[in-house]
């Protein structure tokens, strides 16, 4: 976040410094950065990590066509003469650069800027106000003080919610992707119906649970979680929803459960599968009728609780064997269930994700230490709060810049990170990486490995910190002989052996249930493993490629939706 | 029939630019100061702002700044329709005004300054409720 002692850096995107020279005249208790001219510019902003607050953005730009959105014209020129398109395009150009702004930075504050007379007919106000943070100034001028109150509620409400987008905990990554997911699930946050995460263990789904989804949902209420892996089947009920004195031996008091503690706010039960069915009955009420019983009493009490639910597990196949209500995951609102990507899916991430997850080991406070001895006896200016990190790989190094600290790793050793298939996800990188920092910067501090490398003229780059490819081989080696990944919603599940698949057992009513099961799990990681190719699974199974059909009479058979699992095969498929 | 009915796109579109330019830009500043401000004496704060608003109402795509009467004339040099022009004359006296005006705004006599600061402003006032109202009539009175 931008602000520190309350002042705020706000991004004024203006083609000419009216706004600004108005804002430093009249609101000179904000920062203001480098006005951007055109989107180019806005997003070159942001990518610097400039730490925007607030985006303050006119409408009407006199640009260059070079510099007008939409980048190809060319559809729009087929239609219209050029000039008039033109002259259409600098009306609306503002609000071109909201859309971005939207798709890609869905929780930047934006203020439009304009009087109302300079609204294009294709930019009617309700589409403006319809959005979170957007302002509409309805007057030809600009009157500076009713400026200064927007801005202040808006940076208020930002700052009561949370860190806002520049900061988020959980990473996002510029990836099209990603930003896409990011906006979905912004939008779903403000929503009133619950949210479905899924994906493999440490991938985030209670991080953003807590980070982004309670912040964009501004709800009053605190954010409670409830991990229900962890708690007892018998005791499940009682922890939800409360029980009342007496109501079974050991209630010695009427305790309130975590559905009272929610109220206002967001309810995140992570593991969801594991809510035994007398609960998943209740919870159903709760949905419905928005009340619940404590456990041992008559009456109902209402609650108001935005519910998000995570599970690593298909909660369709749950509801194919039995085990989870079918009613219930249709009021979980399903086809709206988000799926994060495992760490394998974003390799185009990884270099960034690096940068980040360094950033934020060097914030445990025996990195810290250690980073402080080393930049104390090299006399680095580093931030030690919050230090700069850069990645960089081989033997290039970037422009020496004394107040960021670089890691520099071998080639093979980055392939190989790159190349690991971290079932354990972010978590599992994060741990890797708090250890590889460590034993890096007491080998240096130690001064039992040379700082860095040294420059043409022969100086040391003490900015650059090597990172030791035996670090990082001692680091992999125990994790490549742990347990092998589930099965991945991307279809790569790493393994010594190709066909080897970890299965999940869940007790059922009979064998057959189970090993039915268990048949799904394995035929679902062939066809993924095979990039759908019913062939190839047939000739793994049975030596024989022509008995595809077999294979899918048997999937049709076991319930499994050939549709569905298309849609979860990678663009690449097959690896 | 005012000059309404018959204007074309094109000249609603020129008088929304003048408006836009020349009728948001030319108090951008002062119109956020009290009247106070302006004098006599004029504080140094409200002088810096009639010349912002006055002598660098915008800026060319190169950077140059345009004053006011600069801006009026490259919206209206053109504009062929003689409704919407009879509907200008009161903008363009103001703008002349503040053409009278700018020697002696760009100076330093603040004598001769102060003397001008009230047609000034008037002139201000009239360009952007003008300019405001002429806009609105050719979009048919829509606010």
């Amino acid at each position: 976040m931008g602000h520190t002692n309350g002042v705020s850096s706000i991004l004024i995107v203006d083609d000419e410094d009216k706004y600004l020279d108005l804002c430093r005249r009249f609101l000179p208790e904000h920062r203001y950065l480098p006005p951007a001219r055109n989107f180019r510019e806005v997003e070159r902003t942001l990518a610097e990590g400039a730490g925007v607050d607030l985006v303050l953005l006119d409408v009407r730009f006199d640009l260059p066509e070079a510099d007008l959105l939409p980048e190809d014209k060319s559809a729009l020129f087929e239609r219209e003469p050029r000039a008039r398109v033109l002259e259409r395009l600098r009306r609306s150009q503002g609000l071109l650069i909201l859309d971005r702004l939207r798709a890609r930075y869905p929780d930047l504050p934006v203020i439009v800027l304009t009087s109302q007379q300079d609204l294009p007919i294709e930019a009617d106000a309700e589409r403006l106000e319809a959005e979170a943070y957007t302002y509409l100034l309805d007057d030809e001028y600009l009157d500076a003080r009713s400026l200064r109150l927007q801005i202040e509620s808006i940076l208020a409400a930002t700052r009561a919610g949370g860190a806002p987008a520049a900061e988020d905990a959980f990473y996002w990554g510029p990836s099209t992707a990603m930003q896409a997911l990011r906006r979905r699930l912004s939008i779903l946050a403000r929503g009133r119906l619950p949210i479905i995460l899924q994906g493999e263990t440490g991938t985030g789904k209670s991080l953003l649970a807590r980070s982004f989804i309670h912040r964009n949902a501004h709800r009053d209420g605190p954010f409670v979680t409830v991990d229900l892996s962890t708690i007892p089947p018998d005791l499940m009920a009682a922890h939800l929803f409360g029980v009342v004195k007496g109501a079974y031996t050991g209630a010695t008091e009427t305790r309130p459960g975590v559905l009272d503690r929610a109220d206002g706010g967001v309810l995140f039960l992570d593991e969801i599968g594991n809510l035994g069915t007398e609960v998943q009955k209740q919870l159903l009420l709760v949905l419905q009728e928005g009340k619940f019983r404590p456990v041992g009493s008559v009456e109902e009490r209402r609650v108001d609780v935005k519910l998000v639910v995570a599970t690593n597990r298909n909660l369709a196949d749950l509801v194919a064997e039995g085990a989870f209500r079918e009613d219930l995951y249709m009021r979980l609102n399903p086809a709206t269930a988000v799926t994060l990507p495992s760490l394998r899916a974003r390799g185009d991430d990884f270099h960034e994700l690096l940068g980040v997850f360094l950033r934020r080991v060097l914030a445990d406070p025996y990195n810290r230490d250690l980073l402080e001895q080393y930049a104390r006896r090299h006399d680095l200016p580093l931030d030690l709060a919050d230090p700069a990190v850069e990645v960089a790989v081989g033997r290039r190094l970037p422009r020496a810049r004394r107040s960021v600290l670089t890691f520099l790793f071998h080639r093979q050793s980055y392939d190989a990170l790159v190349r690991f298939s971290w079932p354990g996800n972010f978590r599992q990188l994060e741990m890797f990486l708090s250890n590889l920092v460590t034993l890096t910067l007491v080998d240096l501090v130690e001064g039992t490995v040379e700082p860095s490398p040294a420059t043409a003229r022969g100086r040391a780059r003490t900015d650059v910190v090597p990172v030791q490819p035996r670090v990082v081989r001692d680091l992999l080696r125990p994790m490549r002989a742990g347990p092998r990944p589930a099965p991945s919603q991307d279809g790569r599940a790493a393994g010594q052996d190709r066909h080897a698949v970890p299965v999940r057992i869940v007790p059922g009513r009979t064998l057959h249930d189970v090993a039915a099961a268990v048949e799904r799990q394995y035929l679902e990681h062939l066809y993924l493993r095979h990039g759908g190719r019913l062939a190839d699974v047939a000739d793994t199974l049975l030596g024989d490629r022509t008995a595809a059909r077999k294979v899918q009479l048997r999937m049709n058979q076991l319930g499994m939706r050939l549709r569905d699992l298309k849609r979860r095969l990678p663009a690449e498929g097959g690896r | 029939m005012g000059p309404t009915n018959a204007a074309s796109e094109d000249v609603r579109a020129r008088v929304d630019g003048l408006r836009h330019d020349l009728g948001k830009y030319v108090a951008w500043i002062s119109a956020n100061l009290p009247d106070e401000a302006f004098g006599p004496p004029p504080s140094d704060e409200a002088v810096a702002a009639l010349r912002a608003d006055v002598l660098a109402t915008r800026r060319d795509r190169s950077g140059r700044p345009l004053a006011a009467w600069e801006v009026y004339e490259r919206w209206v040099t053109g504009l062929g329709d003689e409704r919407v022009l009879a509907a200008l004359a009161p903008v363009a006296r103001a703008v002349d005004t503040l053409r009278a005006a700018g020697p002696a705004l760009a100076g330093e006599d603040e004598a001769a300054l102060a003397a001008h600061i009230p047609a000034i402003r008037a002139a201000q006032r009239v360009i952007r409720t003008k300019l405001r109202a002429l806009s609105r009539s050719l979009r048919g009175g829509a606010h």
